[in-house]
């Protein structure tokens, strides 16, 4: 418990414009990385610069919650992956990833950045004229920015793993606009379960997709 | 004295644990799943709330409030029908899924399902009511996931609408926290309006947001399908109704009701026109829900007593429907492995009864005579004539569209057997399935000539919220 508190004090002076841009550039990785690794280290990276910016918002102690459960979606969504990964690899199927290539080239790397360009964009606009009550204007940015991230990245894909990332981006920067709103223990500890029953959802369908279609055909033979 | 939400919301949970250890032995899974919600059911449509009385040889008061962390749970007369009707409904699916297997986890997070519907019902908070319903949506993502291992679409959709409606309850909640404390200020109306528009909008699934309805009708068990669309309404109905009672003053911005008119319009629309062209069961019986939903909004945006009560009885002879149709779907799925109508062929003889189940049970959703769905729709296009009789054509054209789709899907289980299922036209159903489906049947053609029980419910439960509507 203390670690977690001595490392939001230590990164305090993050806890503005710094952990804005992170989350920005976190948002985008998420949903335009095609790498699992690296879409999960992104959400591990946005939940630390989250957490700091719930410290502006929230005391202390309800900060850290959200720290923890960033902190065990992350290992959880890993499990699920590497889970898939390895199925694959021992069954020799020719996709080892959790996360299947692209399904088309217009949905590809570049569209993909044009989209996050356009949220930008979006959220350039929207930011200065239809600010957020409650919270700083640049926490009402990470959002914005979160929030649509999360939006463009459940229109691109189908596929459980990068969704779910998604959503969970989504539910982040709706949650930190809601921090500046009300700040019970109940509420935050709610939302806190439902975010980890997110994370297991997504961790369940992800290997029901990734793993399902393998031991079927494995049970055929 | 055990306090009723205590009951209500504990033991589910405490039974669930145990079902899920014994989901190999069907019968004792399904029997101590139907028991537990069979008695809870029973509970709250008989036992007094505002006095002491015995339930399983145990003192309890179902009326008596809980506080946990400064909330206050109670279970009040409308909530305790609701509940009544949704316990009853769970008691007959689990009963069911021991004659036509739902999947191992349909009994134990079933249960879980039921608590969490429980906890929403009765949390006076729409914060951690909204939260509770986001939890029971995401513990549904097992349940339509079930066994299944080439699509997590359903699931997945499911889950995702449900999120993206939470932070628009959110905001509302914060808003109505503020109305408390200067109940003068009336100036973010249209902000409440606009944020309760968009959150009932995607969990009533009104066009757009209706994508997720279609996808879990094709994924999850049939039965755990009829569960969800009636369960979930039923609580998403409660809580608007309990919102527009403790909050009045919502009625003075019409943009709800307008687009809970238009919306379902354009649901009811969508969903016949699109259940015409479908070419397997799960996406039709999606859109014949999506038909149904758009009339129960419909009656529900007139915003009287009438038509709230027409609303909950839609559900209710939706439920019957969904429970016959569904049925006929697991037995059907479970002997071909598909519901395509390609590969259907054979059925209606292979598995006559299930077919038969199958097909009325879709006519009833479409609102044909002489079954249960006919009587719900003849109270809605009764309650439309004469004001709006162009509405009561699209109703009506919806229901024929619906009951086109399901005959197109008699046609394909009539013609010959694919290559191979020809080996199979000699085995005939077990006897207990056909003896649950040939009941189901039963139940739906008696309801038509007798449903009053179901009209009695919605309209005790109308006349226990005390609308304020008029």
């Amino acid at each position: 418990m203390p670690i977690f508190a001595e490392i939001l004090e230590k990164l305090s002076f993050l806890a503005g414009v710094p952990a804005v841009a992170g989350l920005a550039l976190t948002a985008s990785l998420i949903v335009v990385s095609g790498n699992w690794r690296l879409s999960l280290l992104a959400l591990l990276a946005q939940y630390i610069l989250a957490g700091l910016l719930f410290t502006r918002l929230l005391p202390l102690q309800l900060a850290q919650i959200k720290l923890y459960v960033g902190v065990l979606i992350c290992p959880m969504l890993y499990w699920a992956a590497r889970r898939v990964e390895w199925t694959r690899k021992r069954h020799r199927q020719p996709e080892g990833s959790p996360l299947p290539p692209w399904p088309a080239l217009a949905m590809g790397l570049p569209f993909r950045v044009l989209g996050m360009v356009l949220i930008g964009l979006a959220v350039y606009a929207l930011g200065p004229s239809y600010p957020l009550p409650q919270v700083p204007w640049e926490i009402g940015l990470a959002c914005y920015w979160l929030g649509l991230s999360g939006l463009l990245g459940l229109i691109l894909t189908d596929e459980p793993f990068q969704a779910g990332l998604a959503l969970l981006t989504f539910v982040t920067g709706c949650e930190l606009f809601y921090a500046g709103l009300e700040s019970s223990l109940l509420a935050t500890g709610f939302l806190a379960i439902g975010n980890l029953l997110l994370a297991v959802v997504v961790a369940y369908l992800t290997v029901a997709r990734g793993v399902g279609p393998v031991v079927v055909r494995e049970a055929g033979k | 004295m055990i306090p009723g939400p205590l009951l209500l919301i504990v033991l589910p949970l405490i039974a669930a644990p145990v079902v899920y250890l014994v989901r190999r032995w069907t019968l004792i899974a399904s029997a101590l799943a139907a028991g537990t919600s069979l008695a809870l059911g029973l509970a709250c449509l008989r036992l007094p709330l505002d006095a002491p009385a015995t339930f399983l040889g145990r003192p309890v008061q179902l009326g008596q409030p809980v506080v946990v962390l400064g909330r206050e749970l109670v279970l009040q007369p409308a909530g305790a029908s609701a509940l009544g009707f949704i316990f009853v409904l769970g008691a007959v699916l689990f009963f069911l899924a021991w004659g036509i297997p739902q999947g191992r986890l349909f009994c134990p997070v079933g249960l879980v399902l039921l608590s969490a519907i429980s906890a929403n019902v009765m949390i006076r908070h729409l914060l951690f009511a909204v939260l509770a319903l986001w939890l029971a949506a995401l513990v549904s993502a097992f349940l339509i996931q079930g066994d299944r291992h080439d699509s997590v679409r359903g699931a997945l959709r499911y889950i995702t609408m449900h999120t993206l409606a939470v932070p628009s309850f959110l905001v509302v909640s914060w808003l109505f926290d503020l109305y408390i404390e200067n109940p003068d200020n009336l100036a973010p109306l249209r902000t409440f309006a606009i944020l309760l528009t968009l959150g009932f909008s995607i969990l009533l699934a009104v066009v757009p947001f209706q994508g997720w309805v279609t996808a879990v009708a094709k994924d999850a068990p049939s039965l755990g399908t009829a569960l969800l669309f009636s369960a979930e309404s039923v609580a998403v109905l409660l809580l608007l109704a309990s919102l527009l009672r403790r909050y009045p003053w919502l009625l003075d911005d019409p943009l709800l009701f307008q687009v809970l008119t238009w919306g379902g319009l354009l649901t009811v629309g969508v969903g016949g026109l699109m259940a015409l062209v479908q070419q397997d069961f799960g996406h039709l019986l999606g859109y014949g829900v999506l038909a149904d939903v758009g009339g129960m909004l419909m009656a529900l945006a007139t915003g009287s007593d009438l038509g709230v009560s027409v609303a909950l009885a839609l559900v209710g002879f939706r439920a019957v429907s969904l429970i016959v149709t569904g049925v006929g779907l697991s037995a059907i799925r479970r002997r071909t492995g598909s519901d395509a109508f390609a590969d259907v062929g054979g059925a209606a003889r292979r598995q006559p009864v299930a077919t038969a189940a199958l097909i009325l049970g879709g006519l009833s959703l479409a609102g044909l005579p002489p079954l249960a769905g006919f009587a719900g729709r003849w109270a809605l296009l009764d309650f439309f004539v004469p004001e709006h009789t162009r509405w009561c054509w699209l109703i009506f054209l919806a229901g024929c569209g619906v009951a086109v789709g399901y005959l197109r899907g008699l046609r394909a289980t009539l013609a010959p057997a694919t290559v191979e299922h020809e080996d199979e036209q000699t085995q005939s159903e077990p006897v207990i399935t056909a003896v649950m489906i040939g009941a189901t049947l039963v139940l739906t053609t008696a309801l038509s000539f007798n449903p009053q029980p179901v009209f009695s419910l919605a309209g005790r439960i109308v006349a226990a919220l005390g609308l304020p509507l008029p």
